[in-house]
């Protein structure tokens, strides 16, 4: 599948698939957010609680 | 001042207003079928005198259009204000005769609050609410969503100079209701897919916390509607909270953020333009304001020991941080811990984050990705000429579905929109401190009011004062028509009253 | 600086309720609290045991090794872990439809629980029903269902007068001297 101007028209299966990888792409953005939001715990996390340490 | 609007004017502008109506009663099907499938005969009456009313007022005013009619963009954003006020009394009917409102007042702001995708709820024993008046909440919030999209993109095509010009290249287009016609299909159909892969990923998780069969139908169904409209309301009081879920929540926050997404992305992505993600300036926008915001949020709450784990500050500050973000709502927590348990600075970072939003063109509200990155691009451009000789020229552009070139006139609308937002935060914090509320307390609510959130620090409750109620329900409805439409009314009523010229 | 000055008073009236009150052991129970004096005083009530009275919410949600039953009190709605049988045992839930069983538990309250994401909870090891729940019947009143039928037939007459004698849209350009129809050049 090109991407970017090779916009012609697809048939019934191929508008699904190109469908179901839009939201595949929609769902991979969320799952990379996710795991920034992981590695920013652990780091931010880490920063945090070290500067509560007496 | 304009010329003053004939007797014509009026006409077009009810008779729209109408049609939505019309289109309301219509939407009253889906809540009286699961009265009627649930046997709940008591709301299926509260809901047909709904229905009933928005046919018979719809009908009425739709009968007064022209024969001659001529409408133009003014008739459409007026109408879109009057919409939305129209659509705000004849939804709060059913809720009225639940008696689960104290108050008409308490009835409209959560049909405002719906219809804006707010998500602030003045209900009260939520947990004793029928399926039938559960599934008009969040159909309400749902619609509402859709609405505001066909709204972002075709009524303000043809007047605003914001973001908007952006998207759509035939901005001088003045056929503007055909344009409507088609671009409203392209958002159901988009919302239609989502909807089907949605509901049923949050039935299937819904079965796999313990939920009944039925049971996690239609709360998949409930949660999915106001996630994607990126609203908030959620069928238990304790709004996410209830499920206590991991799972449940992530696949929330997947449908969230997809909803708080540039329908015109989604678009892209859907036919086969998947490099559009990473290059969308609002992505990026989004992408960046949420990381640092979440990062300092993080800080902040392993600081002060709210949160003592990765796994505790993922699902509480990671959640409400996007929750905000999106202009969602969603909440895992009681609204006064966040009073109680989260530092100023973590609170701030909340506060920019809802002021900020999701995309234009998308259910989310706020300033919004494309209005940020705007501003960013041009501070850039000036710095960068300002560096320049001054014989030296660059392009200034933008990439959000194409190029687009970043003119005066777009960063002025960008700007000027990004101010009345600030502005109206501003006041209305001003208003909750006026009630009584402590200012940061009333500053977070007033974001989540501007912004079309629906956190709540605990501001919101049946027991507030009725002015601030009021004051709430005015600024949902002017920060989710982004105040194009509603400064339209007002300067149509102006001109009503100003001196007439030939 | 007050608050220096305050301090030995306030250590006394500690002393005081302590003497007074007894600690929170497993000899006596303490008595309930209502849910927002949880959430107003969690940092305080944090990993002690508390007690709550409430009506069983929503559905049990069994998991692998327990259960979560929502309870509601007038105050608002809190998360109880206990066991599956126990969850298994309360007969009726509220809704729509009924008015659920009301639990007293006692167990210990997390401010921030750990083992469960941070959620606020009690996990609880104790659970009584303390009055059984109850089917709500919703009649529906005589005069609104008139007013509905009536409306109704209001409703069908102006959609089918509208279907009938309605105008169809209009040209779809502004006119050319109307306020706004030149600003979009």
């Amino acid at each position: 599948m090109k991407s970017g101007s090779a916009r012609a028209a697809p048939g019934p299966g191929g508008r699904l698939r190109q469908a179901s990888s839009g939201i595949a792409t929609v769902l991979a953005y969320a799952a990379a957010l996710m795991a920034y939001g992981f590695a920013a715990c652990f780091l931010a996390g880490m920063a945090g609680w070290a500067g509560r340490l007496p | 001042m304009t010329a003053r609007p004939r007797l014509d004017d009026y006409r077009i502008i009810l008779a729209y207003s109408g049609r939505v109506a019309i289109g309301l009663g219509a939407v009253y099907a889906v809540p009286l079928a699961v009265a009627a499938l649930e046997g709940e005969w008591a709301a299926f009456v509260d809901l047909s005198i709904g229905c009933s009313a928005s046919l018979a007022l719809g009908a009425a005013l739709a009968s007064l259009m022209p024969r001659e009619a001529r409408p133009g963009w003014l008739h459409g954003m007026v109408a879109t204000a009057v919409s939305w006020l129209l659509a705000m009394f004849l939804a709060a009917i059913p809720y009225r005769l639940s008696g689960h409102y104290a108050s008409w007042l308490d009835s409209l702001f959560d049909a405002m609050s719906g219809f804006t995708t707010t998500g602030l709820t003045l209900v009260q024993d939520l947990d004793h609410l029928s399926r039938a008046l559960n599934t008009w909440r969040h159909v309400v919030t749902f619609v509402g969503g859709q609405g505001v999209v066909v709204l972002a993109l075709s009524f303000l095509v043809g007047g605003s100079r914001g973001g908007y010009e952006l998207y759509v290249g035939e901005a001088k287009d003045e056929r503007l209701f055909p344009r409507v016609a088609h671009t409203a299909k392209a958002i159901w159909k988009i919302s239609a897919v989502y909807l089907a892969v949605g509901v049923g990923a949050l039935w299937v998780a819904g079965l796999s916390i313990g939920l009944p069969a039925k049971e996690a139908f239609y709360h998949g169904a409930w949660v999915y509607m106001a996630a994607w409209s990126t609203g908030g309301f959620a069928p238990m009081s304790q709004n996410v909270g209830y499920y206590h879920s991991a799972v449940y929540e992530l696949v929330c926050v997947a449908f969230f953020l997809a909803g708080s997404l540039n329908f015109a992305l989604h678009h892209a992505l859907m036919t086969g333009n998947r490099r559009e993600l990473a290059r969308n300036a609002e992505v990026i926008s989004f992408t960046v304001t949420f990381a640092g915001l979440f990062t300092l949020a993080a800080w902040a709450l392993a600081g002060s020991g709210t949160y003592g784990g990765i796994a505790t500050l993922l699902r509480k500050g990671f959640y409400h941080v996007i929750s905000a973000h999106t202009t969602t709502g969603f909440m895992t927590v009681a609204a006064r811990q966040f009073a109680r348990e989260w530092t100023p600075l973590a609170l701030c970072a909340m506060i920019l984050a809802m002021m900020a939003g999701g995309s234009a063109c998308s259910t989310a509200g706020g300033v919004k990705g494309m209005r940020v990155a705007m501003l960013w691009l041009a501070i850039r451009n000036e710095v960068r000429a300002l560096l320049l000789p001054s014989h030296a020229s660059f392009r200034r552009r933008i990439h959000a579905s194409g190029d687009r070139d970043l003119g005066d006139g777009v960063v002025k609308g960008a700007a000027l929109v990004a101010l009345l937002y600030v502005a109206t935060w501003v006041l209305t914090t001003m208003a909750g401190v006026a009630a009584g509320y402590s200012p940061m307390d009333a500053a977070f609510e007033g974001a989540s009011v501007t912004g079309n959130v629906g956190l709540s620090i605990g501001v919101t409750a049946p027991g507030m004062p009725a002015a601030l109620k009021v004051v709430y329900l005015l600024v949902m409805w002017v920060g989710r028509l982004e105040f194009m439409a509603v400064l339209a009314l007002g300067r149509f009523v102006l001109s009503a009253f100003g001196r007439r010229r030939p | 600086m007050s608050r220096v000055a305050l301090a030995p008073g306030m250590a006394a009236a500690a002393l005081l309720l302590a003497a007074l009150v007894p600690a929170p052991a497993f000899a006596e129970d303490p008595p309930p609290s209502a849910v927002t004096d949880l959430v107003e005083r969690a940092a305080e009530l944090d990993g002690r045991r508390v007690a709550l009275e409430g009506e069983a919410i929503g559905s049990p949600m069994i998991r692998d090794s327990g259960a979560w039953v929502n309870i509601a009190d007038r105050s608002g709605a809190l998360g109880v872990w206990m066991g599956a049988e126990t969850a298994r045992g309360i007969a009726r839930f509220g809704s729509y439809g009924a008015v659920g069983d009301t639990l007293r538990v006692t167990g210990v309250f997390h401010r921030a629980c750990a083992e469960h994401g941070g959620d606020m909870d009690v996990h609880a090891d104790g659970t009584i029903v303390t009055a059984p729940g109850r089917p709500v019947a919703h009649p529906v009143p005589a005069g609104r269902v008139v007013a509905a039928l009536a409306l109704a037939l209001v409703a069908a007459g102006a959609v089918a007068a509208l279907a009938a004698f309605g105008q169809d849209r209009g040209p779809r350009t502004p006119p050319p001297g109307y306020p706004g129809s030149a600003k979009s050049s």
